[in-house]
């Protein structure tokens, strides 16, 4: 994960020193995820793509704002994907009435390989660290994970998720609690827990 | 002000809802206020928020169209320009003055080095003491492209393996970044130390090698990481006026200082 980082640094750098082949080189590291965080939020393609773009023209137009000790740049970089995409759910309301049970049942695209960059290693390493994420969030109990993903991703209240689930307030509060708790510790040590 | 254990211990628990919205915006005051003077629940905060942005990791990926790539980058906008301080801007508006000026600190500046240093004190050495401190000028450095009006020095001690950095006209840099002061031979780096700027874009570092840092023919300043890196991986913004050979050209380092000024 360190020399990820490192690597990820020393690209943002030559990104804010204007160097469109670094973006272009960021983009192949990034892109699809940024694509399909945006997607997960908006379930358009045509306003993921814009969401996408603006993410990185951000990125390009800030880079010399980034600052590595406060978060990764792929960090960095889905939160300012998240922001952008709960920006477009709140300027078309209608996009995060979205029906809950939707929100998972995104077909995953089978090619993992990211066709611009052909460092198999490099890639191995990334592909590596993501599947250690995926599998500590899948490895949550399925309600804890249902509240966490609702309000990552339609930003709801605990109240609103509540709601939605027609589920009581502290229920709904005590299982993203626990389920935020289990998924910081498992990233911490790299175990995970059923 | 010390955190009474019940404090935090309840704030500790509000975290996670803090992390994910969930608090009302009396308990959210509440918590940042108890953030600014806690380190171990920002350590925790920090580790929830990647917890939750975790969420957002594990999403299953999907291809954007490859058009995609091409529009971004053909469509990128001028980055803006580098935002320089009021100080900064009035040198590179008035470079004689501020040289001019810099050339009366310098001496003063140097000649007090050069007899701090040496530790001798008395009439006999004060009497050479300017002029044995301009004898003592390492190097001269100027801006490179990315700061062109930036200028700095470096004086060294006695022992020769001392010496003092005096820059001024350099950008501040991002945050978390800082200066990090590079000696070059035969194409080996050796790190002359990490150092900041006043607001002013003003430094003064100390030097401190193992070798006397005349062995080094070539000097340079890059913009690092504030913790510093084994070796340059920003912008060059300073490097020495001339490349001379160690140890051939002891009067010509008074020469080149004076001509460069």
């Amino acid at each position: 994960m360190g020399n990820r980082t490192a690597e990820d640094t020393v690209l943002m750098k030559r990104v804010a020193r204007g160097e469109k082949d670094a973006l272009g080189e960021m983009y192949d590291l990034y892109g699809r995820l940024v694509y399909s965080v945006a997607l997960h939020f908006v379930h358009d393609t045509s306003v993921a793509e814009e969401i996408t773009q603006d993410v990185f023209v951000t990125i390009w137009t800030k880079a010399r704002d980034y600052n590595p000790e406060k978060a990764g740049v792929s960090t960095w970089m889905l939160r300012i994907t998240r922001n952008k995409s709960i920006d477009e759910l709140r300027r078309h309301k209608s996009r995060r009435d979205i029906p809950v049970g939707s929100i998972v049942e995104v077909v995953q695209n089978t090619n993992d390989s990211t066709a611009e960059d052909n460092d198999p290693e490099r890639l191995a390493v990334r592909e590596w660290d993501r599947l250690r994420i995926v599998e500590a969030v899948e490895s949550l109990p399925e309600q804890q994970r249902q509240a966490l993903r609702l309000a990552y991703f339609h930003d709801l209240t605990h109240r609103e998720i509540a709601e939605e689930l027609n589920e009581p307030l502290g229920t709904v509060k005590s299982r993203i609690r626990m389920g935020l708790q289990k998924l910081r510790k498992m990233l911490e040590t790299g175990e995970v827990t059923e | 002000m010390s955190i009474d254990g019940q404090e935090h211990e309840k704030m500790s628990h509000l975290l996670p809802s803090f992390v994910t919205g969930g608090l009302d915006p009396k308990e959210g005051a509440a918590v940042r206020r108890h953030l600014r003077r806690c380190s171990r629940c920002r350590k925790l905060i920090a580790e929830y928020r990647t917890a939750f942005d975790a969420i957002g990791h594990s999403v299953p990926l999907m291809e954007p169209p490859p058009s995609l790539r091409t529009r971004i980058i053909e469509e990128l906008p001028a980055q803006p320009p580098l935002r320089l301080p009021a100080a900064v801007r009035f040198i590179l508006d008035h470079p004689r003055a501020v040289i001019a000026a810099s050339l009366a600190v310098l001496f003063l500046f140097a000649g007090s080095l050069w007899l701090n240093v040496s530790g001798i004190s008395g009439a006999g050495t004060q009497v050479s003491g300017e002029a044995r401190a301009a004898e003592d000028i390492l190097a001269v450095m100027s801006g490179t492209e990315v700061a062109p009006k930036a200028r700095a020095i470096i004086a060294t001690g006695a022992d020769q393996t001392s010496g003092v950095l005096y820059a001024f006209g350099l950008p501040v840099p991002p945050e978390g970044y800082a200066y990090q002061l590079w000696f070059t031979k035969d194409g080996i780096r050796r790190s002359g130390g990490v150092f900041r700027v006043t607001p002013e874009g003003h430094a003064v570092h100390h030097i401190r090698l193992a070798v006397p840092l005349s062995d080094f023919p070539t000097f340079g300043i890059t913009v690092e990481p504030e913790t510093g890196s084994d070796d340059p991986t920003g912008s060059k913004i300073l490097e020495n006026d001339d490349s001379r050979s160690p140890g051939t050209d002891g009067g010509q380092k008074t020469s080149g200082f004076r001509t460069n000024l």
